[in-house]
């Protein structure tokens, strides 16, 4: 009797005892630790998904946690096609009603959001590259060019957004204060674009269209060259021919399959999402309707009248596409969720809108004829170059224009500039088309003018460094100039 | 006075305690006059004081006579003497009390208990101590009618209880946790909650949910570290220890309380809103309404309904309680059994809570040496949650109708909205197309568009069922005199099941119905193995204790989220037609520790107490998981010394002095996983979408820190005991400087790592206050008696070290980048932004009266370093939302068989970041869009003066108030009556709890204690408005028989 | 008695300690937050002055300026020549192409202030088109280089030949012949002018008014007699687009935008280049004419227009 005591509790001391070390270091079983990884060339092409998924970003309609949230491209549209003369947001609240009046804040959440996201994506990609050499031997060139079109693809938001950005090209530690917030100028960030792409276009393939490919790298360095400060236009010239040679795009017979026929012939690089799974679905299209709302805000990507007008002109059987009048408002129509029908009334907008599955098309076939003849223009007004009006006419004669009488003579930069708003009209390209042809403080400053934006000035083409990179740098980090 | 006041410090505290302390002080009442009579019969009840209970087997002599007898079961005694004739009246532990046989012939004593003799014995970490031997700082809280005090959750009846503990109604939700802090914020990241400890057995803080406060005996608070170290890592934040009742030896004792209540939530003034009134102003202002405005104004016309949303949603509920319980048992097996059922509506439509509880508690003896117990309590509630903040339904516009009348249906544009009918949900959007005047606008009054307030609330079913066990057993072993070996293993298991339905018509959009699953069960396995040693040997008692305990913490958490509801006759994933989410999470947390305990006490004089305790946690790295937690403190009961003990006025004095050493190991960054392994490098699945169809990725998920250790907190506390006159006043003053070091926190660092931060040990912060508990029994004569306890508490938070973070700013969950700054030498999380300047004119608004009662976003603001323009630079600290001083001040009267009690208790200092105003003033559609107007009308010299409120002092309110929380008055019948039904007790009573409620004149808000839920301690003391308060009235019955 | 003295003195008591309470309430603004006023702080952040600018599109000289100060409100720009400006981002017309030194002063309200001084660099732009010489080697037959008709003559522009410049188009040395234009004796035109007489002529489209160069190759065989006035290889631009190759050749003798006449007769084989200057009509339109006025076979290749550097 006397001795339970000692049998009971040296029997539970022991029982613990002897396995101590494994009691206290337990593993976890719904995460994996990274040691045990990156042994296999599909450990390394896991990695390499996962800069894709940085790029789809999280949606914010299921997951509204601001703490660590990483919308990736998701957001581009606000700091992109709403500080253009495009849209605007339905009503005025919040911070995500700052972009089109220009009055956007050096701590506003969804700027900082997309800097987050973009730094996301190069650390991915330059994580990744560390563990090529894992990788069979016959994809490790392939794997790091991919890696290396993904890093240069944020790199080239960031820097047309932001201006002078930190540039790393490696992952650095969260001490290393000098890598994390020094602005490296800006044409030495294009060297590190050009030298990526460059190196991307020697060793993608061709084939996939929702995964880095050759021509998806020659199509976005053809657009590099163009916008660098001193543009290289026989070599974006050079690069959308070789494209257009590859025979492998042609532009779809009918403008809207470009939309909702995912990975159409005429989509070279696209970010897929995937209806009703919160994980791997998109917010935008929800966001982009106001009267029958679907997303979490009032509404956004509403149409400026100003484009509507351009459509009038140019639009072709485009318009019909693109926008539509929903009695209070004019919405986009390019990404409306799967399953909606706005020729009922009321509309509706497919089984779960909010996780919508459209794809967002990065770049395009008919972007590329369009860049093809702005290479040719190499900066001039006008250009006779039958090359060039070829290129111009493809997309419009696929918009309904007819190819003798529609032809002009001389392709001028402005109606050059014009066919690009309204083709890739809410597609995230107008605002940079600006920048790239030079005319964006004009033209915007204009626009500011008439909507009465009085916030605007040439220093809100580049948005704030977020305040609180500022913040933590502690004054190693400037702002831009105007905030 | 006030002008003292008005600077506020520690002197403050001084002088109010002494004004208490003056104010009440008591004085003693004596004389009675003599006249000769003949015996007479004189019977009575001999009570005490402090439990109210009867005194069995009390000694009444008559003085100067040998006639004498003692009181029986209930206390009753009669005896013969002749007025004149003095009673002695003796019972061991009480002091002797002498009564003049008057007139009456029916004398009701009541016992002062002797503290000189009695000592009652206060619960500590592993075992129990003698009041008089304590050298920490520990309060005990008994029941005496806490559980008469209607709330769902045992923690809510602490308020104003004990010094030091911050106890706050952080949401008025039904069954909804406070949050409660003991001396102060110690942590920036790590979670700042006491741990609570139910009978020796450590549980998770939110186990106070489960417990019926019917059955505990005490509360004991172990607040400076030197107590709380015995418990290393878990005591880092103070420790509350619950002690149950258990069974006596004897007669079974059956009980019976219950209550019924009433609660109805005060709303706010400041956010009625009205069509009428909102005219009004605008037409004051233009002389003439808008469009806007006669649209509503139209509809009200036709509907009659101009409402205040808070009309329809404060709509008061009713909380009711039933347990019963036995307890008794024989000389070797005593045991305690209760059940309990409580139900609590909650003041906000749809907010529901009820709990069904039982307890087990069984103690037997074995042996003459072995012990042997086991106790069981086991809990099922259900509690419907808020769907959403409260903010959100009821600032919509007051024209908005609930549904659809034959009136109503005439504003609907038919093309957009066809199908339309009588009873369906009136939506703003209905009006769409709708142009009054036909002026070709067609704009409305719009503040909920496609959400029907109303349905917003009743078509979400948002509930929490959760099953608790707590389970433990133990055995206790006497070796040798004194010398007592014990073991218990305890087995705490949760699960909880939140389901979260968002029917088909919450929203315009069918498609928007969902429904989440979430599970989660946790287990809690604890093994603590005591050996404890008791030795006396004439003026030197000893007392030593050596420990092990192993703890197992496993929580498995999953979620399933299913969409593509057709119609709400499945609200649940049967009637999924998609699985949207899915998520599963399972982590470990497992943790040892050794520990030792010596206390000395030489000749109740000298007293030392030291103890150590040696923990590992698996959360650490594994060179750094072991943490050492030593404590010393001394205590010197200077009223035992000779020279001191003479005379009445000073019955107890006692010094102390403790210093110790606790850890934390718990902290949340949001992620559990993170939370649990933050020294492993991790990866998440992170997949694509590429070729249409779904692809495995990885991702790293952390920046792992491989050195990652113990929060250490290491506090010093000298404190002072007093009684004065025969303890009718006793008290005791501490004062405590805790200082938490290697902060858990979760440092920021630069996007560009491609992390937003990683949990590192860094900074320090300081929480220093005074505490003062005043006890006076202001009066004691037979039938009447009154006593006062005043209740203060003052604590300052200041952040001392923040490494690389200093002054990092953060932001709010809410997008509206209302910031915060971390810096040092200021309180952590202090509220941070612009200074007002002034209103901003209405001419310059967008739109100033739409939609409902609106007023412009922006304000001018100061320019405090006079540059000519407002950059960060002109931002400064606006408040802490941390109390300055906490206080209470409790009245407890009785009158015969009458008592009654109230206590007032309030808070000072504090500020609340409230942007309820954002929402309910409707702030940015206010936000003017021509700054340059502002400019050119030579209003402001720079574009940048005009700041939205939300980045403003506007938004930060005093959150000080006070409140008469509690009321209690009851009756308890007399022994007469009750031993002719056959009870044992009976008492009826009313009670109320915050009959009065004030607050701040700038407070706008529904709670200034409220605490919106997606606040961090970095982030912390903001809400929208919050959840209301409310007042209770309930009618209690408690029978014992 | 002394009860109730007890008990009035005791209630009095809790009044007291109860109006206590509210006394220390009433005067809760005492622990209201101290918030600091204006100009309180120390102004640590100067101000930077900074700018950048661009010319006008459609005039180079009219400059506008941005503003790139930092924490600055008030700013004086000197563009030389006593003009000066208050605005924030100015624009000013130069003179015309130079360098001037701008000077621009930021200053805030507490008289802090920063002075920036940069060389703006005035100069014309302009991109001139350059026009792409349909079939400009002579490779692909003769089309390309027809007039639409031309009345009492020939639309066919040239003889086909295999003997052209051993430069292919891009100026590679090819180390063989390549194809090229020839003319003889009986296509030849001016003295030699009949019904045969064969002109190349190709419309272009240039920009208006500005200064081109018209490249060619030619050579001419150096056996045999001269046509009067020396075997030669006319090449020039005609002022506009014409249907009718009677009406070009009208107007070109009457005034071209350039005429060039070569005699260099080196020989079969041989080819000179010829890079002549022209300016552009309002237009932009212009054409290319070639003919040949010899005895012996005379050869042209590798035709070329682009705007002078």
């Amino acid at each position: 009797m006397k001795y339970i005591q000692y049998i009971l509790l040296a029997g539970i001391l022991s029982s613990f005892l002897a396995c101590e070390d494994e009691f206290l270091n337990p593993l976890p079983d719904s995460a994996i630790v990274v040691d045990a990884f990156f042994q296999s060339d599909d450990d390394v092409l896991a990695g390499i998904i996962g800069v894709y998924d940085a790029i789809q970003g999280v949606n914010e309609n299921t997951n509204t946690s601001l703490i660590s949230s990483n919308r990736g491209i998701q957001f581009e549209y606000m700091l992109s096609e709403m500080r253009s003369d495009n849209t605007r947001t339905a009503t005025l609240e919040g911070t995500k009603a700052d972009f089109h009046r220009y009055r956007v804040d050096p701590d506003n959440v969804q700027s900082e959001d997309y800097y987050q996201s973009m730094y996301d994506i190069i650390f991915r990609a330059n994580n990744i590259l560390n563990f090529i050499n894992v990788a069979d031997e016959s994809n490790q060139s392939l794997y790091a060019a991919e890696a290396k079109f993904l890093r240069a693809f944020a790199y080239f938001k960031l820097v047309r957004l932001f201006g002078d950005v930190p540039l790393v090209t490696r992952v650095v530690g969260a001490q290393e204060n000098e890598d994390l917030f020094t602005r490296v100028p800006a044409e030495q960030i294009y060297d590190q674009i050009v030298a990526d792409l460059e190196e991307a276009v020697d060793n993608l393939e061709a084939g996939s269209k929702s995964r880095a490919s050759k021509a998806a790298a020659q199509g976005l360095l053809a657009k590099v060259f163009l916008t660098r400060e001193s543009p290289n236009y026989s070599g974006a010239q050079q690069l959308c021919e070789a494209i257009v040679n590859s025979g492998a795009f042609s532009l779809q017979e009918n403008f809207r399959d470009v939309f909702y026929e995912e990975l159409n012939d005429e989509i070279i690089f696209a970010v897929q999402y995937e209806l009703g799974n919160t994980l791997e679905s998109q917010s935008f299209s929800s966001e982009f309707t106001a009267t029958f709302r679907q997303g979490r805000e009032d509404g956004h990507n509403m149409v400026n009248d100003n484009l509507i007008a351009e459509f009038d002109a140019i639009g072709g059987n485009r318009t019909a596409e693109s926008y539509w009048f929903t009695g209070t408002w004019y919405e986009v129509t390019k990404f409306l969720p799967e399953g909606s029908d706005i020729t009922t009334t009321p509309p509706t907008y497919g089984p779960s809108p909010r996780d919508a599955g459209n794809d967002w098309i990065v770049l395009r076939y008919a972007d590329v004829l369009l860049m093809h003849a702005e290479a040719i223009l190499a900066g001039g007004t006008e250009t006779a170059s039958s090359a060039a009006i070829d290129s111009y006419m493809a997309v419009r004669e696929r918009a309904g224009f007819d190819s003798i009488a529609d032809r002009p003579a001389l392709l001028t930069k402005d109606a050059l500039l014009a066919e690009r708003r309204v083709e890739l009209a809410f597609e995230n390209h107008r605002f940079y088309d600006l920048l790239r042809f030079g005319v964006a403080d004009a033209v915007l400053g204009a626009h500011a003018a008439e909507m009465g934006y009085s916030s605007y000035s040439a220093r809100k083409l580049l948005l704030p460094i977020p305040a609180r990179e500022i913040n933590l740098s502690g004054g190693l980090l400037n702002q831009n100039p105007g905030y | 006075m006030s002008v003292k006041l008005t600077n506020y410090s520690n002197n403050s505290i001084w002088t109010f305690g002494l004004m208490i302390l003056l104010l009440c002080l008591p004085f003693l009442s004596r004389g009675n006059t003599h006249l000769a009579e003949a015996p007479k019969p004189i019977t009575g009840t001999i009570t005490s004081i402090e439990s109210g209970l009867p005194l069995i087997g009390a000694t009444i002599t008559v003085k100067g006579t040998s006639a004498g007898t003692i009181t029986d079961v209930n206390g009753n005694f009669s005896i013969d003497a002749e007025e004149g004739a003095v009673l002695i009246i003796t019972y061991t532990g009480f002091k002797m009390q002498e009564v003049t046989v008057g007139a009456e012939t029916v004398y009701n004593v009541v016992l002062q208990p002797d503290v000189a003799l009695l000592d009652d014995v206060v619960v500590i970490g592993y075992g129990t101590q003698k009041k008089s031997h304590l050298t920490g700082s520990v309060s005990k809280v008994e029941n005496k009618n806490l559980d008469q005090i209607a709330v769902a959750r045992v923690d809510e009846a602490l308020i104003g209880q004990v010094s030091g503990v911050n106890i706050q109604a952080s949401s008025a939700e039904a069954g909804a946790a406070p949050t409660i802090t003991i001396r102060g914020f110690g942590s920036v990241n790590a979670n700042t909650g006491p741990a609570v400890i139910v009978d020796g057995l450590v549980v998770d803080a939110d186990f106070l949910g489960n417990l019926d406060m019917n059955d505990i005996e005490s509360f004991e608070i172990l607040k400076d570290a030197a107590s709380a170290a015995i418990y290393g890592s878990e005591g880092s934040n103070g420790v509350i220890m619950i002690t149950t009742k258990s069974g006596q030896a004897g007669k079974t004792q059956f009980s019976y309380e219950t209550y019924f209540g009433r609660k109805e939530a005060f709303g706010s003034d400041a956010y009625k809103k009205s069509v009428a009134e909102w005219a009004a102003k605008e037409l004051a202002e233009n002389g003439e309404l808008s469009n806007t405005t006669l649209y509503a104004q139209e509809i009200v016309a036709v509907t009659g309904i101009d409402r205040d949303w808070q009309d329809v949603f404060f709509d008061g509920g009713n909380i009711s309680s039933h347990s019963f319980s036995a307890r008794g048992g024989s000389d070797r097996t005593t045991f305690s059994a209760s059940l309990r059922t409580l139900g609590d509506e909650g003041v906000v439509i749809t907010d529901n809570y009820r709990i069904y509880a039982g307890k087990l508690k069984m103690d037997t003896r074995i042996t003459d040496n072995l012990k042997f117990g086991l106790s069981a309590t086991p809990s099922y509630s259900k509690r419907r949650a808020l769907p959403t903040s409260i903010h959100n339904p009821i600032r919509q516009s007051p024209w908005l109708p609930i549904y659809h009348t034959e009136e109503t249906l005439q504003f609907i544009d038919r093309n957009a909205y066809p199908d339309v009918g009588v009873g369906d949900y009136f939506l703003e959007n209905h009006l769409i197309n709708r142009d009054i005047n036909g002026d070709g606008s067609s704009s409305r009054p719009r503040t909920s568009g496609d959400m029907n307030p109303y349905a917003q609330y009743v078509e979400r079913e948002h509930y929490e069922f959760r099953t608790n066990l707590l389970a433990s057993t133990y055995l206790n072993y006497e070796i040798a005199e004194g010398l007592t070996a014990r073991t218990s293993l305890g087995i705490t298991l949760e699960n909880r099941k939140r389901t979260r339905w968002n029917g088909t018509l919450h929203h315009a959009q069918a498609s928007r119905a969902s429904y989440q699953l979430q599970n989660r069960s946790r287990t809690r396995l604890i093994s603590d193995n005591t050996i404890s040693y008791n030795k006396q040997v004439n003026k030197h008692e000893f007392n030593v204790l050596v420990g092990a305990t192993f703890q197992r913490r496993q929580t498995e958490n999953s979620i399933v989220e299913g969409t593509g509801y057709a119609n709400d006759l499945l609200k649940n994933l049967q009637g999924a037609t998609t699985i949207s989410e899915f998520e599963e999470i399972n982590i470990e947390k497992n943790k040892i520790g050794y520990f030792g305990r010596v206390n000395y006490v030489f000749d109740n004089r000298y007293l030392v107490n030291a103890s150590f305790r040696r923990d590992a946690s698996s959360v650490f790295g594994v060179d750094s998981k072991w943490g050492n937690f030593p404590a010393v403190s001394v205590g010197w009961n200077a009223h035992n010394e000779r020279f001191l003990n003479e005379g009445d006025l000073l019955s107890r004095l006692k010094f102390r002095v403790s210093y110790g050493l606790t850890g934390n190991e718990n902290f949340n960054v949001g992620d559990d996983i993170i939370n649990s392994y933050p020294y492993l490098a991790l990866l998440n699945t992170s997949n694509a979408i590429t070729e249409n169809g779904i692809t495995p990725g990885i991702s790293a998920l952390n920046i792992a820190n491989t050195l990652l250790q113990w929060e250490a907190s290491r506090e010093f506390n000298p404190g002072l005991d007093f009684g004065l006159l025969e303890n009718r006043i006793t008290g005791s003053i501490d004062y405590y400087v805790r200082t938490s070091d290697k902060l858990l926190l979760e440092n920021p660092v630069s996007y560009v790592t491609g992390f937003s931060g990683g949990i590192v040990n860094l900074g320090e912060v300081r929480n220093s206050g005074w505490e003062l508990e005043l006890r006076t029994r202001n009066f004691t004569r037979n039938k009447f008696s009154w006593s006062t306890t005043l209740i203060a508490s003052t604590n300052r938070n200041e952040l001392l070290n923040f490494g690389e973070s200093d002054g990092a700013l953060l932001e709010d969950g809410f997008g509206r980048n209302s910031q915060w700054i971390n810096s040092v030498g200021n309180p952590i999380s202090s509220f941070y932004g612009f200074v007002v300047d002034e209103e901003l004119a209405n001419e310059f608004w967008d739109s100033p009266w739409i939609p409902i009662n609106g007023t412009a976003e922006d304000v001018i603001v100061k320019d405090l370093n006079g540059d000519g323009l407002i950059t960060e630079e002109d931002k400064t600290i606006l408040g802490d939302p941390y109390p300055e001083l906490i206080w209470s001040l409790t009245n407890e009267f009785s009158y015969g068989n009458f008592d009654f009690s109230f206590m007032i208790q309030g808070s000072l200092g504090a500020e609340v970041k409230n942007i309820g105003d954002q929402y309910f003033e409707t702030h940015w559609q206010g936000r003017t869009s021509d700054e340059q107007a502002v400019v050119d009308a030579g209003i402001i010299p720079h574009v940048s003066f005009l700041q939205p409120k939300v980045l403003t002092n506007d938004v930060v309110q005093n959150a000080s108030y006070f409140s008469l929380r509690n009321v209690n008055i009851g009756y308890n019948f007399s022994r007469e009556l009750l031993s002719r039904w056959g009870l044992g007790g009976l008492r009826v009573y009313a009670s109320s709890q915050n009959l009065f409620y004030i607050t701040s004149d700038e407070y706008d808000g529904f709670n200034p204690e409220f605490i919106d839920t997606n606040n961090s301690p970095r982030a912390y003391g903001s809400q929208r408005a919050g959840t209301p308060l409310f007042r209770t009235v309930t009618f209690g019955l408690n029978v014992d028989f | 008695m002394n009860n109730r003295f007890n008990f009035i003195r005791s209630t009095g008591q809790l009044l007291l300690c109860s109006a206590l309470v509210l006394l220390l309430h009433s005067c809760h603004d005492s622990f209201d937050f101290e918030l600091p006023e204006a100009n309180s702080k120390l102004d640590t952040v100067l101000p930077s002055a900074d700018f950048s600018y661009i010319s006008n599109a459609d005039d180079f000289t009219l400059v506008e300026f941005t503003n790139l100060s930092f924490e600055s409100t008030q700013y004086q720009w000197d563009f030389g020549g006593g003009n000066t400006s208050t605005e924030v981002d100015p624009s000013f017309k130069f003179s015309g192409e130079g360098t001037f030194p701008v000077t621009l002063t930021a200053t805030d309200a507490n008289g802090a202030s920063d002075q920036v001084m940069i060389e703006v660099v005035v100069e014309n732009i302009f991109v001139a088109i350059t026009p792409s010489i349909v079939n400009g080697d002579f490779e692909d037959g003769q089309n390309d280089w027809k007039f639409s008709s031309f009345t009492d003559g020939t639309t066919s522009p040239f003889n086909s030949s295999s003997d052209g410049s051993w430069l292919d188009y891009d100026g590679a040395d090819t180390g063989a012949k390549t194809g090229g234009a020839k003319w003889t004796m009986s296509t030849s035109a001016e003295d030699y002018v009949s019904s045969n007489t064969r002109y190349a002529y190709q419309a272009l489209v240039v920009s208006p008014n500005t200064e081109y160069v018209l490249e060619y190759e030619y050579a001419i065989k150096n056996d045999g007699t001269q046509a009067p006035g020396d075997n030669r290889i006319v090449g020039g631009i005609i002022d506009g687009h014409f249907e009718d190759g009677k009406d070009a050749i009208v107007s070109f003798n009457a005034e071209p935008l350039l005429k060039f006449v070569g005699d260099m007769d080196l020989g079969k084989g041989v080819f000179t280049t010829v890079e002549a200057k022209f300016t552009s009509n309002a237009t932009g339109e212009v054409a290319i004419l070639i003919y040949g006025v010899t005895d012996v076979d005379a050869y042209v290749d590798n035709v070329k227009v682009y705007p002078a550097e």
